[in-house]
């Protein structure tokens, strides 16, 4: 009797957690699934064929889904990167000793928590066009730019806004996350290497930077998925425009099912992404194959 | 708190020391510039009245904030004041706090139950769910929001808090079972076991041993989940239509769209949305980055 209670304890703990995955996570992916080889608009409710893989080969030859596709990926890769060096500067400096080192890792993060709502207002006001904003006043009096410029009416410049808020707000969550690893790097490491004659930046290079490449990639495949997946911060800076050339499929696929009401195409750029993000990540993560044999 | 890459400052020439301290604290002076200006701009901007974008011209730019009152937060907590359709911003911020407490309440309770029997059982399909587990992260917001809907509307359940505390739980649970699992595990089976030789039961053990041991990660997870909820946008502006339900962020994005954009008011919004995150992150940020960092960095 006990041993048998014993052995279903971990079921027992793990259930609610699992109901709940299966009801709100893996339901709504077998349901785009099926939606995605369904023609189902609102605008025709009662009308819903099937049409095979017909939504995938609409995407294939839509170009605005190239488009965000290309977006999604500069978005996310140069999010990732730009934060990864920021991070990194940010830990190796909070990594020496000074006084209020607590203080300013604790600053350092704070951009991470901030709601993206509050974060796209105030890049919206910096970079603010008609009032004009700060970016465009600094730009004016240093006499760079005669006109103000609008920095979210073409593309380059909008997704350079876009990422530039990204960025802001990850960078603090590198240098923590980096700064653990730093912080766990035996100091032995370190003498042995200047024993031997290093000088600090091959010290960085072969020591450092191999210690926490496992973090560096964790850290970088986290925050490349949330970034992948992230919406808000798009929507309400551009909703994707001017035009449709800031789109990320993230964007595109809210629009065509919240503003084209084309529940079935935005099903199929779901599994897409979902089929992207596994791959990308396995990729990433092939190289940081002991965190994943840890299991 | 280990010091490791202190570079040994005992063996360093005076002015390289000095020129070491110059460089340190210019970075910080950098890199806090970097995080606090667009805040401090927020702020200026909150202070600022009379300016509806329309007027706003060109020369009338200035650093400081010109005509500065609290009128733009006056205006906020005004009941039913105009700006805002009939709802007050209290009534965002009421809404927001109980969707944050009850869905990191919820989330702390499976999280740290799922942890704990990942951490100390070999189980079949342990492997396989916690792979699973990884697999939801990758899900996406867009992909989620109709299936969620035709779900929660078949129980009649769109447009009430309920279904919020729902959504975001789930989006919780996975990541702070994985982070409070890494916690767990470097906690030493032998305690539990000496405390269950002694009498206890599993759960007695979970609560009494295990409980006060992970205590810094279990109020890291809590703090996430609340964060995340307090933050969210995508899922709230699409479950709820009713007004008075509306949470933080959605009142903000409301003030934001009016036709008459005020940047003095949403700007104001932004600051007393930002003010309860700073009280508790300078609380429990120690909690909070060192519960993220320690289940992570053992990988």
């Amino acid at each position: 009797m006990k041993i048998g209670k014993e052995r279903m304890f971990p079921y027992f703990v793990c259930a609610p957690t699992l109901v709940l995955m299966l009801v709100v996570d893996f339901y709504p992916i077998l349901f785009m699934l099926y939606l995605s080889v369904f023609q189902v608009k609102l605008l025709q409710p009662d009308y819903k064929p099937f049409v095979g893989f017909d939504n995938y080969l609409a995407g294939f030859r839509d170009p605005v889904f190239w488009e965000s596709t290309g977006n999604s990926f500069i978005w996310a890769f140069s999010i990732v990167l730009l934060s990864l060096v920021i991070g990194l500067v940010q830990a190796t400096l909070l990594n020496q000793d000074f006084k209020g080192r607590g203080f300013f890792r604790a600053l350092f993060f704070f951009p991470y928590i901030l709601p993206s709502v509050v974060t796209a207002m105030m890049w919206k006001l910096i970079f603010e066009q008609n009032p004009l904003g700060l970016a465009n006043h600094i730009l004016i009096s240093l006499n760079l730019v005669d006109q103000p410029v609008l920095w979210l009416n073409a593309k380059w410049v909008a997704l350079f806004v876009l990422v530039g808020a990204g960025v802001w707000k990850g960078t603090g969550f590198f240098a923590v996350m980096l700064l653990a690893g730093l912080q766990a790097i035996p100091t032995e490491f370190y003498d042995a290497g200047r024993i031997d004659g290093c000088s600090s930046i091959q010290l960085f290079f072969n020591i450092t930077i191999p210690s926490i490449k496992n973090i560096i990639l964790i850290t970088s495949t986290v925050y490349w998925i949330w970034m992948f997946n992230w919406l808000d911060l798009i929507w309400i800076l551009t909703k994707g425009g001017p035009g449709t050339s800031t789109h990320i499929l993230t964007s595109y696929a809210y629009a065509k099912a919240f503003k084209s009401w084309d529940f079935g195409y935005a099903g199929m750029l779901s599994v897409v992404m979902i089929i992207i993000m596994i791959s990308i990540v396995t990729i990433m993560l092939r190289r940081a194959s002991e965190a994943v044999e840890s299991l | 708190m280990t010091r490791s890459i202190i570079v040994n400052s005992k063996r360093m020439y005076p002015l390289s020391k000095t020129l070491k301290k110059l460089l340190i604290y210019s970075l910080l002076l950098i890199f806090s510039i970097y995080v606090l200006f667009p805040l401090s701009w927020l702020i200026k901007t909150s202070l600022e009245t009379g300016m509806l974008s329309e007027t706003f011209g060109l020369g009338e730019f200035s650093w400081l904030p010109r005509n500065a009152s609290v009128e733009n937060y006056r205006e906020l907590f005004r009941m039913g004041s105009l700006s805002f359709a009939g709802v007050a911003f209290p009534t965002y911020i009421k809404n927001s706090l109980i969707v944050g407490l009850y869905s990191s309440l919820v989330t702390l309770l499976l999280s740290v139950l799922g942890a704990y029997g990942f951490s100390r059982f070999a189980f079949q399909g342990r492997k396989l769910m916690l792979a699973l587990m990884l697999v939801t992260q990758m899900i996406s917001t867009v992909g989620l929001l109709l299936p969620l809907y035709r779900l929660l509307n078949l129980f009649n359940l769109i447009d009430t808090h309920f279904a919020l505390i729902l959504t975001y739980t789930s989006f919780s649970v996975p990541f702070c079972t994985w982070f409070l699992k890494g916690y767990f595990d470097s906690i030493p089976i032998e305690l539990e076991e000496a405390s269950m030789v002694d009498g206890c039961t599993r759960l007695g053990a979970l609560r009494r041993i295990v409980f006060p041991l992970a205590l810094p990660g279990i109020v890291a997870t809590a703090i996430f989940a609340f964060l995340r909820s307090w933050n969210e946008y995508v899922f709230a502006t699409t479950f709820i239509f009713t007004k008075e339900m509306k949470t933080l962020p959605i009142g903000l994005v409301g003030i934001y769209s009016q036709r008459f954009l005020n940047w003095g008011l949403v700007a104001a919004g932004g600051v007393v949305g930002v003010i309860p995150i700073v009280i508790l992150f300078m609380f429990m940020q120690r909690y909070l980055i060192g519960g993220l960092t320690a289940g992570s960095v053992k990988g």
